[in-house]
């Protein structure tokens, strides 16, 4: 089953009062991408940063109604996830086939303001990545191994600065399969992003938020708990050089100190597709 | 060496045998132990006490900041001109950062086992970007296009 997960971002500028319809940052969309109609596709999650405090707010036609829909408040300078917290049962948002969401943000009058929508695709023909559950990882990992890099964002909105995951440390043992369970930045942004091929080179990502790091270190692993389902991306070191991080965050760019908390697995236990007692098709993700 | 003696109460303690209810001792005992009947929140003098004074119960303790120098900057603990220079430094970063490369989105299968056949043709353990771009071109007819809404 070839599942995916991905994070899309955007922008505002200059929101002001005014509910803002986001720019997508360049190479995602908020229209959702193309699947079978009776495979899920699910909202994991979102978040927002604004300098300012504002509203986030996302809609569509196919979702609970197109006047407000999913609303909250973004309060200023805070990175958080707004629709689930770490060790909670989450509740994902089902979503529809090349359904375009109308994802907007009010915020400040003079600033770029940002926004990150986390979508899970259950089945997406011509992509798809290889994730675990908690049980497999504890079954099979090995040993702890933090990589860490430094990320020089943009100050476009867009996600930049994307550098290889062994740019600043080539420490990884060759042709060895790694799990991200998370990760920490040292800087406020938006979303961390996490592109490769063992994800189809879709973008994985979490909050940039320095706050919250006991929430981000194990953001995939609380996601894997909370809508209990394989949320753990598994990468091979043999693709490393196009495994990258990047950062999307406002018009201050900034440098980013990142920390991915990946886990050595034993060799050849992850298959291509996922590994762990998800079920298509249900109620909910894990249901 | 002078025997040390242990009393049976503290002084002013009404137990106590030399304790004289109402002396200026026994009326000192009862101010400092008014917090164990709830009359007060913590003994006179105590630095949490609300009426200490200089205690620093207002004082906001905000993550990543040091509420003893919250002059300091957030998280780094820099101090304001190092910080400015830093900000400097990271906004001349920016302008040189480049927006990350839209890569394409081929299935991970395709591209794993596309990527392991050219390592093995190459005898290396990983390809550089370089290389696996290469066989990204080769495979760019699988890739997903970014969707478009159905009006």
């Amino acid at each position: 089953m070839p599942r995916a997960l991905e994070v899309v971002a955007g922008f505002a500028t200059n929101p002001g009062a005014t509910f803002t319809a986001l720019t997508a940052s360049t190479g995602t969309s908020f229209t959702v991408r193309n699947t079978d109609p009776g495979k899920a596709v699910w909202m994991l999650d979102a978040w927002a940063f604004n300098a300012t405090a504002g509203e986030l707010r996302i809609r569509s036609t196919k979702l609970h109604d197109f006047q407000q829909g999913i609303r909250n408040r973004i309060t200023a300078a805070l990175t958080v996830p707004v629709h689930g917290g770490h060790n909670n049962s989450m509740y994902a948002q089902r979503l529809y086939a090349q359904d375009a969401l109308t994802v907007e943000l009010t915020g400040g009058g003079a600033e770029i303001d940002t926004a990150s929508v986390l979508i899970l695709y259950e089945d997406l023909q011509g992509a798809s990545g290889r994730f675990i559950d908690n049980a497999f990882l504890k079954a099979n990992g090995l040993n702890e191994v933090t990589i860490e890099v430094t990320v020089a964002a943009v100050a476009t909105g867009n996600f930049g600065g994307a550098v290889a995951i062994n740019s600043t440390n080539d420490n990884l043992i060759a042709n060895t399969d790694y799990a991200i369970l998370g990760g920490l930045t040292d800087t406020r942004g938006d979303t961390v992003g996490i592109t490769g091929i063992d994800f189809s080179n879709l973008r994985l990502g979490f909050p940039a938020e320095p706050t919250i790091r006991d929430t981000t270190v194990n953001w995939f692993q609380a996601l894997t708990f909370g809508f209990n389902t394989p949320l753990i991306p598994v990468f091979s070191s043999a693709n490393k050089a196009a495994t990258t991080v990047d950062v999307q965050t406002n018009g201050a760019g900034g440098t980013y100190i990142v920390n991915l908390l990946c886990v050595q697995l034993q060799p050849g236990k992850v298959g291509p597709g996922l590994t762990g007692a998800a079920v298509a098709g249900s109620a909910q993700p894990g249901a | 060496m002078s025997p040390q003696i242990e009393r049976d109460f503290p002084i002013g303690h009404p137990a106590a045998v030399d304790t004289v209810i109402g002396s200026p001792e026994h009326l000192a005992w009862i101010e400092q132990h008014k917090f164990s009947e709830n009359v007060r929140d913590f003994p006179p003098g105590h630095p949490k006490a609300a009426d200490t004074a200089g205690n620093l119960n207002a004082l906001p303790v905000r993550a990543g900041v040091d509420p003893h120098n919250p002059q300091l900057e957030e998280f780094t603990g820099r101090q304001p001109a190092q910080a400015a220079a830093v900000r400097e430094w990271n906004k001349a970063e920016a302008a040189g950062a480049h927006e990350s490369p839209v890569m394409p989105v081929i299935d991970a299968q395709v591209l794993n086992a596309a990527l392991a056949e050219e390592r093995a043709r190459l005898h290396v353990d990983a390809l550089t970007m370089e290389q696996t771009q290469a066989v990204m071109s080769k495979l760019q007819h699988l890739a997903l296009q970014l969707p478009v809404a159905i009006p």
